[in-house]
């Protein structure tokens, strides 16, 4: 688990710098803005959606978004935090391929399918000697989160993955904090239930 | 403070959430509360399991290199699909204030609406080119009654018995010749330009557009009457007839220019 927070004040004016060359149509500037907060915007999707291809999926389609609307950016809020605004959109607006694919062929068993973007997160990590023990228990906890509404499983993997503060999710998503904190309550319940034979 | 109230506190100390003062209240709540106890440990088990590893995993800088590149190349199709009109309009959307924008904006209708005052205004009452009368001298003529039309009285005054007025004097006149005499054609052209009824102007351009020579271009004062009649009448027809032999006429010198370059 990391412990991240939006850019601070130094860097929100190496960032206006870049953004202001970016708008110009420097291409150079785009792309270090882009390398400031990459390695943040595929981690958050890495561990939302737990497959590497859905990953830069959304990862492709965040900074295409930041692209297009660059122009348009005004600087009232810090870049940082409109970017992972951007973020979680696209993350809950994604639509998986593997669901896409389901949607086609119909046969496909939904266990192998959990069991197969497990196998799928643990290759693209430093975790592959992990226990059978954790395994298992990811496995279940990842099955868990799965079943989490949209907006609930967002706010659970940026809190307990990613270590974002209550405030900051609330300012990503443009909603209050009190809105984070139930959805976050309501999330941390509905995966212990699911997990109660499991660690009792 | 309700076991629910204190249950929220339970989960955000967990989430590291809580102020001095909360962590406080909860630990005094704690002390005194069985059942609350109860769900701290529970909620303990749970962030142990969290915190097991492989349950979150960093992507690797392989799949961050690969993401980059991936993004690279939609950048560049995505650049090489923009069009340089939309580069202008992010140009002045970016770089401009909000009174240059609105300069922009004003320059731009006044433009357009010239170009729409042109198009709608200019070519309908447009007169002829020339006040030049052609010479029918060559082709076979035939004068009719001459009739006095379309009279107009600027002034009358009954006590000296003066008037001033206008009209047109209109000679009805049948040409027999050929559209290759250039006088002909100066008269078809008038008529193009002049001619209230939509299918004589139609049938002058056809006769026009068929009689231009592809070996060299039309007299100017025709050439002028058969551009403004394409855009009087932007019918197909008016089109097809009026440009099939420029294009010919156009082609053959490209031909030329060719055959010379063998």
């Amino acid at each position: 688990m990391s412990d991240k927070t939006l850019s601070t004040g130094s860097e929100g004016m190496q960032d206006l710098d870049l953004i202001q060359r970016a708008k110009r149509g420097d291409m150079a500037a785009f792309e270090q803005l882009v390398y400031r907060y990459d390695k943040q915007v595929l981690s958050i999707a890495a561990r939302y959606v737990q497959s590497s291809e859905d990953a830069k999926d959304i990862y492709q389609e965040v900074f295409m978004r930041v692209y297009r609307s660059l122009p348009k950016f005004q600087l009232r809020s810090q870049f940082s935090t409109w970017l992972f605004r951007i973020t979680t959109n696209v993350c809950l607006s994604h639509r998986s391929r593997r669901k896409r694919h389901l949607h086609t062929s119909l046969d496909q068993d939904s266990s192998d399918e959990h069991a197969h973007s497990l196998s799928e997160t643990l290759k693209d990590g430093t975790a592959t000697e992990s226990s059978a023990e954790s395994s298992e228990t990811a496995l279940h906890l990842q099955q868990a989160v799965e079943r989490l509404s949209p907006k609930q499983k967002i706010v659970f993997t940026l809190k307990h993955y990613e270590g974002y503060k209550i405030r900051e999710i609330a300012e990503m998503m443009g909603c209050t904090e009190g809105t984070v904190k139930r959805y976050l309550f309501t999330a941390t319940e509905k995966i212990r239930n699911e997990l109660k034979d499991f660690y009792n | 403070m309700t076991h629910k109230q204190y249950k929220e506190l339970l989960h955000l100390s967990f989430a590291s959430e809580l102020g001095d003062e909360e962590r406080g209240v909860l630990a005094e709540h704690l002390e005194a509360c069985e059942s609350c106890r109860r769900e701290q440990a529970a909620l303990e088990k749970l962030h142990g399991l969290l915190r097991l590893p492989g349950i979150s995993v960093e992507p690797s800088d392989e799949l961050l290199e690969e993401a980059r590149r991936e993004l690279r190349v939609s950048l560049r199709l995505e650049r090489s699909r923009r069009s340089v009109w939309d580069r202008v309009l992010e140009w002045i959307d970016a770089g401009t204030a909000p009174a240059v924008r609105v300069a922009f904006a004003g320059a731009a209708m006044l433009v357009v609406g010239m170009g729409l005052g042109y198009l709608l205004f200019v070519p309908s009452g447009l007169p002829t080119q020339t006040n030049e009368t052609p010479s029918l001298a060559a082709a076979g003529t035939e004068r009719g009654m001459t009739r006095v039309s379309n009279l107009h009285f600027i002034s009358q005054d009954p006590a000296n018995e003066r008037v001033d007025f206008t009209f047109d004097l209109v000679t009805p006149v049948r040409v027999q010749g050929s559209t290759n005499d250039l006088a002909v054609q100066k008269v078809l052209a008038q008529a193009l330009l002049n001619d209230q009824n939509p299918g004589a102007r139609l049938r002058t351009v056809s006769a026009l557009a068929s009689q231009v020579e592809q070996t060299k271009l039309p007299d100017r004062e025709i050439k002028t009457a058969l551009i403004q009649a394409s855009r009087v009448m932007p019918t197909s027809e008016c089109g097809r007839r009026l440009w099939q032999p420029w294009r010919n006429c156009l082609w053959i010198r490209i031909s030329r220019r060719r055959s010379f370059s063998f």
